[in-house]
C-alpha cells in the first residue's frame, strides 16, 4: 500500500445481531483513498456498501454491530477511539452527506443554524465569523440567495438545494475526508448532474477526498479515478477507473458493464434484448459455499466451489476474486 | 440508413393504432377539505394526445412529477380527464365529461384487454393470497375461467414469465423484487391482454435483475404481440426497449418521434438536456457540465408559455408568451418548439 493513503481500511468486518441471527454485512473489507482522490464504491443494494461507510465514520449502533479490522485516517486508528474524540473528527476532519438529506438536516432548525453551530464547535469562531462563513459556504454551493437560503428550514427548499445546503454544510470546515452515499439517486438526471459537477468543482478546489458510494455504474464511471465493486459483503474487484471498465476482470463486474443500457450503444446489432446476469442477489446469511458470486457465475466450476477466492493482484493495482479470472478475460 | 437497436426489430409497426389519446388533461384537487384551506390545482398533465400503432413499444420518457404514470392511468380509465378520449382500438373508453359513458357490459371485456404492472412489487402484491389465487383473480373475475382451469391459466401464465411452477403454494413474501415484479407480469398477462402499461417496472429493482426483467418484457411481446406503453425515467432503457418514445416535461409532451430519430437529432431543447445529462457510461469523460441550471418549476403554477421557457438556453420572448403546439417535423417527428433545434 502507498505510504500516503490518506483513508486505510483493513479487513473491515462488521457483523449485526438480530435476535438469534448473526448477519455478516461487511466480511474482510480492505480499501485505501489517497489524499485528495476519489474512490468509487458500487455494487447493488444490500452489497455493505453503506454499512461499510457507517462503520469508518463510527455511526453503527453499538449494541447491535460488532466491527473489527481496522479504520485508520491520516495514519490514525479509528476503531475504538474514545466518543468524543471520534466527535471532534467528524465535521472537521471527515464528514458525510446521504441520499436523503432529511437524514442529517434537522428539520426544526435553520439551515443557518445547523451549519453555524458546526463551524463554532469546530473552528473557533465568532458568532458573526461563524454566519458569514456559512452565507459565504451556501453562495460557493450554488444556492441562489443564501441570505435567504440561511434563515429557511429544510422543508422549504427543494430536492436539489437541500442536496446542495447538506453538501455545505458537510465541507463548511473543508475536511480531509468526504464520504457521499448514494448523493444523487433521489435526483432526476439534470439535477444530478448539478449536483455532480459541483462535487467535482469543490473536491478540486478544497483538495478533498471522496469515498463516492452508488449503485449506479454511470456515475461511478464520471466521480471516481479509482473503483472498488462488492458483492454480498465483499470487494470483489478493484482497480482505477479507466482500466477496471475497459477490462473488467470479475464476472460480476462483467456481467453489470453488459447489461447496461447506455445511450452511446446505438451500434450494437445485439437487438433490444440485453446480456443479464441469471438468478438473485444472495442474503448476507445465506451466503453459498465458496465464491458468493457461484451460484450466478456462467464460469462456476467445482473448484469455485471449494472456498472463497482471494483478492488477488493481476497487476498495477487490479485486484480481482476470482480463481479463473485469468482463463476468462 | 444506419441500422439501429430500435429499427431493426423483426416487426415493423403498422399504421394501425391501438390506443389513440386525444387532448389529455388532468387537473388535481389540493385543499379545499374541511380544514379550509384554499382550494389549488395541480395541472398534472395538459393537452396530451399521441397514438401507440398496433404491437409496438411506446416509451413515455421525463424527470419525476412530469405527468407519466397520471398519463399511464387515463389512458386506462383508472382516474377520469379533465379534458380529451382515450380510443382503444375503435372504441370510445374514456372521454371527459361523457355524456353517455360506455355501459358496463361493453366496458368489461375491453378492460381486460389493457392492464398495467406498476413500479413496486413489493407494495402491489397482496401479501395474504398465495401466487395462484394472484394470477389468476382476473380470469375469475372476467369469467375467462373458473375452478382449476384458472389455476391452470395462472400456472401456464407464471412458466412463460419464468416461475417455476411450485410457486403457486407459495406467499408473496417468500419471493425476492425480481420475482415479484414477475408474479406482477404474470397477474397482468393471465388475462392474455393486447395492451400493457409498464410504468418504471425495473426502477425498484436490483441492477443486476433490471436486465432480465427488461429481457423477459421484451420476449412477451414478441411471444405475445403485445402492445406497450412503456414509462421510464431512464433513457438509456428507453432507447433500447421502445420503437417510439415521448418526451414529456411538466405535464406536456414536448417531443415524439421514432426513438432512433429522437435519439440521434433531439429537435427540442429539453430532450437534447435529457440526454447530455445523462451519464454516458464510461470513464474518461472529464469535467460534468451540467447542461440544465435550476429545477423544474412548480406544477400548481407552471410558466406561462412554453412550460420548458423559464430553464431553455435559447428561449426568446415569444416563449414567454405563447405555448407551442406540437407539430410534425417531418417524418412524425413532432417537436413542442418555437424554435426547434437545427430547424435555425
Ligand atoms: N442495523 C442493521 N441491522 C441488521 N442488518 C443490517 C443493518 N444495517 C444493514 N444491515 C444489513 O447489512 C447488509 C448491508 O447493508 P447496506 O450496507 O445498507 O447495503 P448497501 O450496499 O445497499 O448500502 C444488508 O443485508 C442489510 O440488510
Ligand atoms: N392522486 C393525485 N392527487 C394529487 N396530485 C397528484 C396525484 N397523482 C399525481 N399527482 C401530481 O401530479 C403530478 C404528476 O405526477 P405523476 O404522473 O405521478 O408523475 P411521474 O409519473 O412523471 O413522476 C405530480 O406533481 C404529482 O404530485
Ligand atoms: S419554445 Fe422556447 S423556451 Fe420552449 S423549448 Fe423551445 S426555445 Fe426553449
Ligand atoms: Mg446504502
Ligand atoms: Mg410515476
Amino acid at each position: 500500500m502507498p505510504d500516503s493513503a490518506l483513508l486505510e481500511i483493513s479487513n473491515l468486518h462488521v457483523t449485526f445481531a438480530v435476535g438469534r441471527r448473526r448477519i455478516p454485512a461487511v466480511q474482510g473489507v480492505s480499501l485505501s483513498l489517497r489524499s485528495g482522490g476519489v474512490l468509487g464504491l458500487v455494487g447493488e443494494s444490500g452489497c455493505g456498501k453503506s454499512v461499510t461507510s457507517l462503520a469508518v465514520m463510527a455511526l453503527l449502533e453499538k449494541d447491535t454491530a460488532s466491527v473489527e479490522g481496522s479504520v485508520r485516517l491520516e495514519e490514525r486508528e479509528l476503531i475504538g477511539l474514545p466518543y468524543k474524540e471520534m466527535n471532534r473528527l467528524r465535521g472537521s476532519r471527515m464528514s458525510m452527506v446521504f441520499q436523503e438529506p432529511m437524514t442529517c438536516l434537522n428539520p426544526v432548525l435553520t439551515i443557518g443554524q445547523q451549519i453555524e453551530e458546526v463551524l463554532q464547535v469546530h473552528q473557533n469562531l465568532t458568532k458573526r465569523g461563524a454566519r458569514d462563513l456559512c452565507v459565504r459556504m451556501l453562495a460557493k454551493v450554488g444556492l441562489p440567495d443564501p441570505e435567504r437560503v440561511a434563515k429557511s428550514y429544510p422543508h422549504r427548499l427543494s430536492g436539489g438545494q437541500r442536496q446542495r445546503a447538506m453538501i455545505a454544510s458537510a465541507l463548511c470546515c473543508k475536511p480531509v475526508l468526504l464520504i457521499a452515499d448514494e448523493p444523487t439517486t433521489a435526483l432526476d438526471v439534470t439535477v444530478q448532474s448539478q449536483v455532480l459537477a459541483l462535487l467535482q468543482e469543490l473536491q478540486s478546489e478544497l483538495g478533498t477526498a471522496i469515498l463516492f458510494i452508488s449503485h449506479d455504474l454511470g456515475v461511478i464511471a464520471q466521480m471516481a479515478d479509482r473503483v472498488a465493486v462488492m458483492y454480498a459483503g465483499r470487494v470483489v474487484e478493484q482497480g482505477s477507473t479507466a482500466e477496471l471498465y475497459a477490462n473488467p476482470l470479475h464476472p460480476y463486474t462483467r456481467g453489470l458493464l453488459a447489461s447496461r443500457t447506455r445511450l452511446d450503444d446505438l451500434g450494437s446489432s445485439a437487438g433490444r434484448r440485453l446480456p443479464s446476469i441469471q438468478g438473485n442477489v444472495p442474503s448476507p446469511d445465506q451466503l453459498p459455499e465458496g465464491c458468493s458470486f457461484g451460484p450466478r457465475c456462467q464460469y462456476c466450476d467445482g473448484r469455485c466451489q471449494r472456498g472463497m477466492p482471494e483478492l488477488t493482484d493481476e497487476g498495477e493495482g487490479h485486484l480481482v476474486r476470482c480463481i479463473r479470472a485469468r482463463e476468462i478475460a | 440508413m444506419p441500422v439501429n437497436p430500435a429499427s431493426a426489430q423483426p416487426y415493423a409497426p403498422p399504421s394501425r393504432h391501438l390506443i389513440k389519446a386525444a387532448h389529455l388533461s388532468k387537473s388535481f384537487q389540493h385543499g379545499g377539505g374541511f380544514l379550509g384551506r384554499k382550494k389549488r390545482f395541480l395541472k398534472a398533465v395538459s393537452d396530451v394526445s399521441f397514438e401507440i400503432p398496433q404491437g409496438s413499444a411506446f416509451g413515455l420518457v421525463g424527470e419525476s412529477g412530469c405527468g407519466k404514470s397520471t398519463t399511464g392511468r387515463l389512458i386506462l380509465g383508472l382516474i377520469e380527464p379533465t379534458e380529451g378520449t382515450v380510443y382503444f382500438e375503435d372504441n370510445l373508453i374514456v372521454e371527459a365529461h361523457a355524456r353517455k359513458p360506455l355501459p358496463q357490459r361493453e366496458m368489461l371485456p375491453l378492460r381486460r384487454h389493457m392492464q398495467i404492472v406498476f413500479q413496486d412489487p413489493f407494495a402491489s402484491l397482496d401479501p395474504l393470497m398465495n401466487v395462484g389465487s394472484i394470477v389468476s383473480e382476473g380470469v375469475r373475475k372476467h369469467k375467462l375461467a373458473s375452478g382449476s382451469a384458472a389455476l391452470d391459466i395462472a400456472a401456464e401464465t407464471l412458466k412463460l414469465c419464468g416461475m417455476e411452477s411450485d410457486c403457486l403454494r407459495r406467499y408473496p413474501h417468500e419471493f425476492s423484487g425480481g420475482q415479484r415484479q414477475r408474479i406482477c407480469i404474470a397477474r397482468a398477462l393471465a388475462l392474455k391482454p393486447k395492451f400493457l402499461v409498464a410504468d418504471e417496472p425495473i426502477a425498484a429493482l436490483d441492477v443486476s435483475i433490471q436486465a432480465q426483467i427488461l429481457n423477459l418484457l421484451v420476449d412477451l411481446q414478441e411471444q405475445l404481440q403485445l402492445t406497450y406503453l412503456f414509462i421510464s425515467h431512464d433513457l438509456g432503457v428507453i432507447r433500447r426497449f421502445s420503437t417510439l418514445i415521448g418526451v414529456m416535461y411538466l405535464g406536456t409532451l414536448v417531443e415524439t418521434g421514432s426513438t432512433a430519430a429522437v435519439y440521434r437529432t433531439p429537435l427540442h431543447p429539453y430532450t437534447r438536456s435529457l440526454l447530455s445529462a445523462a451519464p454516458s457510461g464510461m470513464p474518461g469523460q472529464g469535467r460534468i457540465k451540467p447542461p440544465l441550471q435550476g429545477e423544474v418549476p412548480s406544477a400548481f403554477n407552471p410558466p406561462a408559455g412554453c412550460a420548458f421557457h423559464t430553464r431553455c438556453p435559447i428561449a426568446l420572448d415569444i416563449c414567454k408568451a405563447v405555448k407551442p403546439e406540437l407539430t410534425d417535423a417531418g417524418d412524425g417527428h413532432c417537436v413542442a418548439c418555437h424554435y426547434p433545434l437545427g430547424s435555425r
